[in-house]
């Protein structure tokens, strides 16, 4: 890290050698309100409502959203995608990568503050901590006190609500990939299936432990992103920041002072910006990689400086050149590069979706015969087609055959009539006059697969079609 | 708190979990495990659900073997 950067990046190149060996004190959030603590409240709400409602909505007499892996199909409201499709989910993690990387170098840490699953659930379990064990002191003191019979009603009513927490998001997990309705039903007639419960508690547990207990250590030592986001910031990124220059020196002093004291600067160290931390750190040694943007320091530093009737701000929302108090570049190279790449991947993710045709064609040739002549005029070739009905709906389908003069296809099983989402393999033969034949041994042929009932709905796929050498 | 070596197996198990995770999603995208233990050079029998799990396993079993060799090459103790 270069000296030059006003906001000092110092801790974050000790803090991992020396914390990863050393007992980490337990960290006991302060309860915080104000405008960004309400904009995590509604994105709890809106990201874990999405959570646990998606399941639960059907679409066409189906579930919704199901991923259904035995069947190989993934369904997603009107659209079913098929292991063929995999491109759609590389693309769509790509995207979100891309994502990630945009809103980083503008925002800085804004998926860590608001909508990674770790701080969304840990918001939540610590409103369950709340409720049951009481605000900051009061948990701190009973973590201190004997084992009182109060402490262990609250202790327990706290794990209960948390264990019950969990296993319903474990349950709700599965539900996205067995039908939930169905598998309710099994949870209360005792008859779950042994990977069902495996992952109803593994993903229980997970949620228990990494929201109860793990907390802001996930984001410290188990997360990656936490570890590379700051590859992507620069001196115009959106960071959380301490003005040092307008708090400092820092000190209290006596209430209902007309003028603050001269010799002091804003901060009147209240340490209540440490006290709301849910990673524990004092946001005014500087940046530190701990900080996972959360802006519970501003919310509650705001409400401080309006108590003592200094303007707001001290700690914000800012970027390195801002605290400089120069103006901040917002279109700049990096901010142009990811922009661009992510419109664009957005407009083929939605036109290559757009334009899905929902059959598939893939033709193998017979690799046990070459060709087949028969009464001396016709040349036959066989080939396995393997059609995949890639829609909801039953449909009939024809097959033709083009690049030879004469070409026929003849099958056994006229009727093509496939169920939605069937995958069938079909021999077929195809026939050309020997006497038509252009000279050479390979030729190129197209098959097609059409469905009747619908335009558009039609695959292509090339083979060859092998003969005799011709004189 | 754990000692080094806990700490040690931890950081193994999770950082080659993600990794298996990845291979996992693009080989079984591709590979069916049903189709894939028909044509086995052995008898073998599978369901659907069971081969995904195995699979998982076993990547995960190859990645956390390379991250293991990879803590022990780097080891300042020896």
């Amino acid at each position: 890290m270069s000296k030059k950067k006003l906001i000092p990046t110092r801790k974050a190149q000790t803090a991992i050698n020396d914390a990863l060996y050393i007992k980490t004190e337990k960290v006991y959030p302060r309860e915080v309100s104000g405008r960004f603590n309400r904009l995590r409240v509604v994105a709890v709400v809106a990201l874990l409502g999405l959570y646990y409602i998606l399941p639960w909505i059907m679409w066409d007499g189906r579930q919704a959203v199901l991923f259904d892996l035995p069947a190989r199909k993934f369904y997603l409201f009107g659209l079913v995608l098929w292991p063929q499709d995999f491109i759609y989910l590389a693309l769509l993690l790509v995207i979100a990568g891309l994502t990630l990387f945009f809103f980083t170098a503008l925002a800085g840490r804004l998926w860590c503050g608001y909508a990674c699953p770790q701080t969304v659930w840990t918001e939540v379990f610590l409103w369950m901590e709340r409720w049951t064990e009481g605000d900051r002191p009061q948990r701190m003191k009973l973590d201190d006190g004997p084992w009182t019979r109060e402490k262990v009603a609250r202790k327990s009513a706290k794990h209960t609500l948390w264990i019950l927490f969990g296993l319903w998001t474990g349950y709700t997990f599965v539900g996205f990939f067995s039908p939930i309705a169905d598998l309710g039903t099994r949870v209360f007639s005792l008859t779950l299936g042994p990977w069902e419960t495996f992952w109803v508690l593994f993903y229980g547990f997970a949620t228990w432990g990494n929201a109860g207990f793990l907390r802001e250590q996930v984001c410290i030592y188990m997360c990656p992103y936490a570890r590379f986001q700051s590859a992507m910031f620069d001196k115009d990124t959106l960071i959380i920041g301490y003005d040092e220059r307008r708090g400092e020196p820092r000190g209290s002093r006596k209430r209902g002072l007309e003028n603050k004291p001269a010799e002091l600067g804003d901060c009147i160290d209240c340490t209540l910006c440490v006290q709301v931390c849910p990673t524990g750190i004092d946001i005014r040694e500087g940046l530190q990689y701990e900080c996972i943007a959360c802006a519970a320091c501003i919310d509650v530093c705001d409400e401080v400086m309006d108590k003592v009737g200094y303007d707001r701000g001290l700690i914000r929302y800012d970027t390195q050149r801002g605290m400089k108090h120069k103006r901040a570049k917002v279109l700049r190279p990096r901010m142009l590069v990811y922009g661009g790449l992510l419109v664009l991947l957005l407009i083929g993710f939605g036109v290559s979706l757009a334009m899905r045709v929902p059959v598939s064609l893939d033709v193998l040739r017979d690799r046990t015969s070459l060709y087949r002549v028969i009464d001396g005029t016709q040349v036959e070739n066989v080939y396995t087609l393997k059609i995949a009905n890639r829609s909801e709906a039953s449909r009939q389908f024809s097959i033709s055959a083009t690049g030879l003069p004469g070409l026929v296809v003849d099958m056994d099983d006229k009727s093509l009539q496939l169920e939605g989402g069937e995958l069938r393999e079909i021999p077929i033969r195809l026939r050309a006059p020997l006497d038509e034949l252009p000279y050479g041994v390979g030729f190129a042929v197209e098959i097609t697969v059409m469905a009747e009932d619908i335009a558009g709905v039609t695959a292509t796929t090339r083979s060859r079609f092998l003969a005799p050498v011709q004189r | 708190m754990p000692s080094k070596r806990t700490i040690r197996a931890l950081v193994i198990a999770w950082s080659s979990f993600l990794p298996a995770a990845v291979a996992s999603v693009l080989f079984f995208a591709t590979f069916d495990p049903v189709d894939l233990a028909l044509s086995a050079t052995f008898p073998m029998e599978i369901s659907g659900m069971a081969g995904y799990a195995l699979g998982f396993l076993f990547f995960w079993l190859l990645s956390a073997s390379a991250a293991w060799m990879a803590t022990f090459l780097l080891r300042s103790d020896v």
